[in-house]
């Protein structure tokens, strides 16, 4: 059985963050197996990672779209096969919509939890995740992530 | 060695006797829903910490006074097996309570809160959580009350 290191899940945890500045639908939806579920950071329920991702890039992967993201230190819990990461972060991002109008966004105090797994190929993969804000995000109300 | 699996049903057992033991402001048995080193986010705290300094504050704030705290679980308790040992609970629930902070009595309804709760069996037969991530979806509703 392959066993999983901090560094790995760190770098993963990494590898996602530079994939969604990026904007890149393919790595992000890669990086989820596929019956994982999210709490993204206002909906009040859990949905699946697809529709999470399909928000995502209907909001933020505009070509004149920006993102950022700074991420504070990644804690990393082993358990067997099992791996969670646990961190805070900031993010700002400026969506700019089909008429040109732009908003601006911004989660002061993000706090986000990933749970990893290897998938039979041993590719990390998350399985579970859940983000949410400490205080109210700044800009628009309808914010996502 | 534990040869036993964690169930489903097990865990969502464990769930709503999680916030039982919070409703009944017992410190003790609230501390052995956690394992040593279970790390958690609260719903206000910016950055996650060790269960036992979470514990010390809600026996502060909620237990060694006229506090209050309880929830209902709305709808249900998802959970993710993700191996022999290893279970994930997601689910939302209505949080209210009564805190006392800084000389402080304030009622606290937030009625769209979600929990990802991931749970270990230990050596013992029961399912303790390692790690916890408490969250409201909307901002919670603060009434200051008379002291």
């Amino acid at each position: 059985m392959q066993k999983i290191s901090p560094e790995q899940v760190r770098t993963e945890v990494q590898k996602f963050w530079n994939a969604l500045t990026r904007k890149s639908k393919d790595e992000i939806e890669r990086m989820y197996f596929p019956d994982a579920i999210v709490f993204s950071s206002t909906i009040s329920r859990t949905e699946p990672a697809r529709l999470t991702v399909m928000r995502r890039v209907r909001q933020f992967f505009g070509p004149k779209s920006t993102l950022h993201v700074d991420l504070g230190t990644i804690d990393v819990q082993l358990e067997g096969t099992t791996a969670i990461a646990s961190y805070s972060f900031n993010f700002q991002g400026s969506q700019v919509k089909a008429d040109g109008s732009s908003v601006n966004h911004e989660i002061p105090a993000g706090r986000g939890t990933q749970v990893f797994q290897f998938d039979e190929s041993g590719t990390l993969r998350i399985l579970h995740e859940h983000f949410s804000s400490c205080e109210p995000a700044k800009g628009d109300s309808s914010l996502e992530i | 060695m534990v040869s036993q699996k964690v169930s489903a049903e097990q865990v969502r057992s464990k769930v709503h006797r999680y916030w039982d033991a919070l409703a009944n402001k017992s410190k003790e048995k609230l501390t052995d829903f956690y394992t040593p080193d279970a790390l958690v986010f609260m719903a206000d705290t910016r950055r996650n910490e060790p269960a036992r300094l979470m514990i010390e504050r809600r026996t502060r704030e909620f237990f060694d006074s006229e506090g209050s705290a309880g929830a209902d679980v709305i709808g249900n308790i998802e959970v993710q097996i993700t191996g022999p040992n290893v279970a994930i609970a997601t689910y939302s629930y209505h949080f209210r309570a009564i805190r006392n902070r800084n000389n402080m009595r304030l009622q606290i309804d937030m009625p769209q809160a979600r929990a990802s709760q991931i749970f270990r069996l230990d050596a013992d037969g029961e399912v303790r959580i390692v790690h916890e991530h408490l969250s409201a979806a909307k901002l919670p509703i603060i009434t200051k009350l008379d002291s």
